[in-house]
């Protein structure tokens, strides 16, 4: 470890620091904001393009259908689909507010991805559960071949599941003291 | 823009036509351009990531500004948008690296690091190092300080508690002084 040094006030070190890049124009800014738009454009048309086919695929799973249980299987696929697009575009894009002070903006950020490890990343996929619960019920009981490989892959998706939690919860303990030393801050 | 906080949904409405919204970021951004080029610094080490949030914070700002109401002073409201967008960036980016409290910095200290040598031999680096090992709390109120601002503006900016402002102040004022004053005044 090198010797402590004896240096300027560090304000001063601070301030007086060389600015590193030009300043941004507002043409540069124009351009960056205009570029977002499009992605944001882009990524609510590809939402759209994803609902459309999905109502396409239930619409033949439902016309197929030659009974309940695959009508019912047509409907929770459409609905747990329309559902997790609705979810997702809320968490892509969430409403804010830019100047909320800046402990209480960093505090609600915590919680959330706090949340998520937790595991109510979960509660994204949770409306395609019917959907997927009824695949395996129809899976198991009327594909054709041997139960072990359909187990299998069903296994495999429990096992992917249970290995994201695990890692996730690694993080709790770290998010948890970052939130009660914030809920200190704030509070006192 | 990298999208640090550029996903977020915001009424971008801008209320009295874009030619106001440039011109208040245009007085923004001259009067605190420089503090948002170092708070990047104090947020980001690798240059291509400070180069993306520097566009972030700047994008944010100016979007920010047509949602301007007057409900803090132009100051507070561009250092809460700048730390905001820094706060997301830093929870987006953070990978491996474990940051620490005003009060663990002694810790770190002890550390036999061979590049933290290297990097001690310029003050200004080893006042870099050490405002980006802090956690994103702290942080904020290092830099909040560096940039000279009083406590009540402080707890304007992050919404913290003026007493515990203190506390932290106090604790960072010690630390600053350790490595750049040893044996002198407070870092003052």
């Amino acid at each position: 470890m090198a010797a402590e040094l004896p240096g300027p006030d560090p304000k001063s070190l601070w301030k007086d620091q060389e600015q590193e890049a030009e300043s941004m124009t507002l043409e540069r800014i124009h351009f960056l904001v205009r570029r977002y738009d499009g992605r944001v454009r882009f990524s609510i048309a590809a939402m759209a393009v994803i609902l459309v086919l999905v109502g396409l695929l239930g619409g033949q799973a439902w016309i197929k259908a030659h009974d309940t249980v695959m009508r019912v299987w047509a409907i929770l696929f459409v609905f747990g689909e329309v559902a997790v697009c609705v979810l997702a575009y809320r968490i892509v894009f969430p409403q804010r507010d830019p100047a909320e002070p800046a402990g209480a903006y960093l505090r609600r950020r915590l919680q959330i991805r706090l949340g998520y490890a937790e595991g109510r990343w979960l509660m994204v996929i949770a409306p395609l559960a019917p959907f997927m619960l009824l695949s395996v019920y129809v899976d198991l009981t009327r594909r054709p071949g041997p139960l072990g490989a359909r187990l299998a892959s069903l296994g495999v998706f429990v096992a992917a599941l249970l290995i994201a939690g695990l890692r996730s919860r690694r993080r709790i303990p770290k998010l948890k003291a970052q939130i009660t030393e914030l809920d200190g801050l704030l509070g006192g | 823009m990298s999208g640090t906080t550029g996903h977020e949904r915001g009424d971008d409405k801008v209320p009295k036509g874009r030619s106001e919204q440039d011109q208040r970021y245009l007085a923004a951004a001259a009067e605190f351009g420089p503090a948002l080029d170092r708070l990047a610094r104090g947020y980001e080490a690798d240059a291509d990531l400070r180069r993306d949030l520097r566009q972030d914070i700047h994008t944010e700002l100016w979007r920010s500004l047509a949602r301007f109401d007057g409900r803090c002073s132009l100051r507070t409201w561009v250092y809460r948008v700048a730390h905001n967008t820094a706060a997301s960036h830093v929870l987006k980016h953070r990978g491996k690296s474990a940051f620490v409290g005003v009060e663990e910095l002694d810790a770190v200290r002890a550390d036999d690091d061979p590049e933290q040598d290297v990097m001690e031999r310029d003050a200004r680096q080893r006042l870099l190092a050490l405002i980006q090992t802090l956690k994103p709390a702290d942080r904020q109120l290092t830099l909040l300080y560096l940039e000279d601002l009083d406590a009540a503006a402080m707890a304007e900016v992050t919404g913290l508690s003026t007493g515990a402002i203190a506390v932290k102040i106090h604790r960072i004022k010690a630390a600053l002084a350790a490595r750049f004053n040893p044996g002198g005044d407070d870092g003052r």
